[in-house]
């Protein structure tokens, strides 16, 4: 017999056996970690440990406290599980991640269809539109509805509207922030302002006496007098985002409906598009090139308020600008000296009102999370005033709990006190699965507009075009 | 080798033990797939009959738990598994007679036990889920390793009984021997490039993306590719991807590459050694580090390197110049990496020109200009054809530095690519609305015209003919 001819032969077996093998032996394992799960809790003293996981985005070091929050709410969670005979007990692993929005979503999708989300996952309220649709996320309104966590009484209000979509509740507020107007104390004095007229500035924007246009015009005296570069009087972000969807809401758009559809509403974006159109090109307050995505650039050389006049920018940004760039200029006071803030100012033929957008991120448990239970009730132990206030200081973020109010470590935070009242003209993003392709849609006008490379009209048809093709009866083009 | 042909003729090596093993093999699926399937009909009770040998879980479908009850979900491959155990049995038993193997008969087995080998794979991977929950599914499981094992020894059968035909037919084994040797490379072809481009066509005939994605999928016929010819970007995208793959082609990746290989072969050794190194310097930095390095030449002042020098010659107004040069920047970035590649080959060429004819030409009162155009350049043919063919395709798929650098724009889809394009329809959105079927038919298409463009350079520049006759070695 030849021996050459049999090796090929019991290697195939004995590979075949190895497979069957790990297939075999692992499954039983996971059944018994599945039926333990359903049983009753058995006697207090077999404790078992249940390691949850969480995923967060934020940017360190001043957000780290998204995930941190969790891990230090662990000890309440073992408390409370003690105390009622549980015999569970939580460990927490944390993974913390600073990618960008979408492909932060895009990870947990895949994730979701792996089979390997995390328990718990913190991300922009505005994802419940894509991800509850698509059953990722576990509907918590009963629990949170029934009064049975107290913690969850204490958020504001109106926050729990941006975790709902058909009436019901997919995650827990985290924080929130306002989009400010910031302009430079400095460079407006140098243009001849007095001090009280720039301290008188707030004011008139929140009545609608110093309009969006009169910035611009104030902006652009600064180009011609030489205050400022060309290209320097006002400053949006340099990536789409969320900012440019006020603008629409400022020039009167509506973007929901009644209908499982949304709304484009042509005449605003119109308003919206000669705006920047005329910013660019006309008054030259704004590179045409602003849209360039260079983040780094946009924060340091915005950071000082002796560049740029006027920056559309979030709460967080006061936080990132002075941890990062002004720790030798005095850090926050330095802030407080030269730079001032408030609403987005009301734009002409609008809605005639100030505005800013609130974007407030969420935890949410993912349904495949064997123990969401656990995962709301480190939630709740999390949603208290000692840890979100710190969180909300260092980060730059507003409250996000009626008890913060007259809570001594957040009302003696200068700029978290001075920002609040903003979220009186608050907006927020729609909770739709359509919202994506409507952002980058009328984003694709804003930056066509902007470059130069298409007249507002046109860039009306190109979008409009753009959201037919995209979401065809899921827009309303008004 | 030729005595144990004869041998094998005379006695077909392994006679006997090909068919057993079939046999064996077809008696196990069959006995796994269809007994407990008529112990179901018979009993009609899923979880009697489930629970006998798990089986029922590969014919009729995966179990699944919602409210308490059972939910088949059917995968419809595994009919495969038993279909194999039946061509396992008949040819099995067809060659319990002397003289009625055949070529064919091998094939039929190897196909049949591969093709049902992978339906049992995915069916066990999907049954892994199912799995956590429900102990039927387990059971599965096993049975699903039971019959896999005996799809490998289906497979051992159908070798053995392949071996047998073709020592008996000498034209078969020849021909298999011509396929063996072929086998690693079109292994690596079918698995790395058929596989994903079938996939990635069957892709984009749906309408799989984010909004839909834990939805099966749904065919929409040509609709993806309809969207992509109405888009009204479509042409300006098509002449940048015609533009940058020209551009970096003519001036860097051949004119550039060409032109160094030229002058680092006509100085000192050492010194072109080192100048070669120099060039390989962006090839070999991180894409993000290099483009970044860059983006931080070109910024603004005070961080930009170019404006401090401009600053200091008295140039005012000095802006962020990727912006306003935007195809200058993207052509220099990726012709700056993509240069290397041809100095390389180009100066391996002509180092490899032999001396006589330098000499000779040389005699007969050559400059160096001459030298190079009438001796260098045509003897140059091949490495110029594989270099431009190469990095043509190469150039057309290549995105990564665009995408670093002016990510597309500045403004609208001024320097954007079809590849980008496709990243950014199936990957890139700022808030993740992730259209993968459609930037599925943007990858192909780009797919289609690689392939084409590949066609065409081989026929048209007549590789073949080239490759045979090597005009710089044969003296």
């Amino acid at each position: 017999m030849n021996r050459q001819r049999l090796w090929p032969l019991a290697l195939v077996i004995a590979l075949a056996l190895i497979v069957s093998a790990c297939g075999t032996t692992a499954a039983p394992v996971q059944v018994d970690t599945g039926a333990a799960a359903d049983e009753a809790p058995p006697a207090v003293d077999e404790i078992m440990t249940v390691n949850l996981v969480a995923r967060c985005k934020a940017s360190p070091p001043y957000e780290n406290g998204r995930c941190d929050n969790l891990t230090a709410a662990v000890d309440a969670v073992n408390a409370v599980l003690e105390d009622s005979d549980d015999n569970r007990r939580i460990t927490l692993e944390t993974i913390q991640d600073d990618t960008g929005w979408g492909d932060y979503k895009t990870e947990f999708e895949l994730a979701s269809d792996a089979g390997e989300a995390p328990d718990i996952i913190v991300s922009g309220h505005e994802h419940i539109g894509d991800w509850a649709t698509a059953g990722y996320l576990v509907d918590i309104s009963e629990q949170v509805n029934s009064g049975e966590f107290a913690e969850f009484e204490d958020v504001i209000d109106s926050l729990w509207e941006s975790t709902m979509l058909n009436g019901k509740i997919w995650g827990i507020p985290q924080d929130a922030e306002a989009r400010p107007l910031y302009f430079s104390k400095t460079l407006l004095s140098e243009l001849g302002w007095s001090a009280e007229e720039i301290e008188a500035l707030p004011g008139r924007i929140e009545s609608c006496d110093y309009t969006w246009q009169d910035m611009f015009d104030t902006a652009q005296q600064a180009v011609e007098a030489g205050v400022v570069a060309e290209g320097e009087g006002w400053w949006h972000r340099p990536s789409n985002g969320p900012d440019f969807l006020y603008y629409y809401f400022a020039a009167g758009g509506e973007i929901e409906s009644d209908l499982d559809a949304l709304v484009f509403d042509t005449a605003a974006a119109q308003t919206v598009y000669e705006l920047l159109h005329n910013a660019a090109h006309e008054r030259k307050i704004i590179t045409p090139n602003k849209l360039d995505g260079d983040w780094d650039y946009h924060k340091e050389y915005t950071s000082s308020f002796t560049n740029v006049m006027f920056v559309f920018e979030g709460t967080w940004r006061w936080a990132s600008w002075h941890t990062n760039y002004l720790q030798d200029q005095g850090g926050e006071a330095y802030l407080f000296e030269n730079v001032g803030f408030a609403p987005i100012p009301c734009m002409e033929g609008g809605i005639g009102k100030p505005i800013t957008l609130t974007h407030p991120l969420v935890y949410m448990i993912s349904t495949q999370s064997e123990h969401p239970d656990l995962a709301l009730l480190l939630l709740a132990k999390t949603t208290v005033k000692e840890l979100n206030t710190p969180y909300a200081v260092e980060s730059g973020h507003l409250g996000i709990l009626k008890s913060q109010a007259d809570h001594d470590a957040y009302t003696s935070a200068e700029f978290l006190s001075a920002t609040l009242p903003l979220l009186d003209h608050t907006t927020f993003l729609p909770n739709s699965p359509y919202w994506s392709a409507w952002s980058e849609a009328y984003y694709l006008g804003i930056q066509a507009v902007e470059s130069g490379d298409l007249s507002p009209s046109e860039a009306i048809e190109v979008v409009v075009e753009q959201l037919q093709n995209e979401l065809g009866d899921n827009v309303i083009i008004e | 080798m030729s005595t144990n042909l004869t041998e094998s003729a005379t006695q077909p090596l392994g006679a006997g033990r090909g068919r057993w093993l079939l046999l064996a093999a077809g008696l196990v699926l069959v006995g796994c797939f269809i007994l407990p399937w008529l112990s179901f009909v018979i009993t009609a009770d899923q979880r009697v009959a489930l629970s006998l040998t798990g089986l029922q879980a590969a014919t009729i479908g995966l179990v699944e738990t919602t409210d308490g009850g059972l939910l088949y979900r059917s995968s419809f491959w595994l009919f495969l598994a038993p279909l194999a155990g039946v061509v396992g049995l008949a040819l099995g038993a067809l060659n319990l007679f002397p003289g009625r193997s055949a070529p064919w008969q091998g094939l039929l087995a190897l196909f049949i036990s591969v093709a049902s080998a992978v339906a049992v794979w995915g069916a066990f991977a999907a049954s892994q889920e199912v799995a956590q929950k429900e102990k039927v599914a387990v059971e599965a499981q096993w049975g699903l390793s039971v019959a896999f094992i005996a799809l490998l020894l289906l497979l051992v059968g159908a070798l053995i009984l392949l071996r047998e035909a073709s020592s008996q037919k000498p034209a078969f084994r020849a021909a298999l021997d011509a396929l063996n040797f072929m086998t690693p490379g079109t292994v690596l072809v079918i698995v790395f490039f058929f596989l994903p481009a079938i996939i990635l066509f069957i892709l984009s005939l749906t309408d799989l993306s984010s909004a839909n994605f834990s939805e099966p999928w749904t065919y929409v016929g040509f609709d993806n590719y309809k969207r992509m010819f109405s888009d009204r970007f479509f042409p300006k995208i098509l002449r940048n991807t015609f533009q940058y793959v020209a551009l970096t082609l003519l001036f860097f990746n051949v004119g550039l590459a060409l032109l160094l290989a030229l002058l680092t072969a006509h100085v000192s050794r050492r010194v072109g050694f080192l100048f070669r190194l120099l060039w390989l310097l962006p090839r070999i930095t991180p894409s993000v580090v290099y483009i970044v390095m860059w983006q931080r030449i070109a910024q603004q002042p005070p961080y930009g390197i170019l404006n401090q020098f401009l600053g200091w010659l008295g140039v005012e107004n000095q802006p962020y110049w990727i912006p306003e040069a935007p195809w200058v920047f993207v052509v220099l970035v990726n012709g700056f990496v993509g240069a290397s590649f041809g100095m390389i080959i180009f100066t391996s060429a002509i180092e490899a020109i032999p001396a006589d004819l330098i000499i000779a030409a040389k005699v007969d009162g050559a400059g160096d200009l001459a030298l190079i155009r009438d001796i260098t350049l045509p003897l140059l043919r091949w490495p110029l054809l594989f270099v431009v063919t190469y990095q043509t395709l190469s150039l057309l798929v290549s995105f990564e530095y665009i995408l670093l650098l002016t990510n597309g724009g500045p403004g609208l889809f001024t320097t954007e690519v079809w590849a980008l394009t496709a990243y950014k329809r199936a990957l890139q959105t700022y808030f993740g609305s992730n259209q993968w079927a459609y930037g599925a038919a943007w990858g192909f298409v780009l797919v289609l015209i690689g392939a084409i463009l590949s066609v065409i350079y081989l026929r048209v520049f007549r590789f073949n003919d080239l490759v045979q006759e090597p005009k710089i070695d044969v003296l």
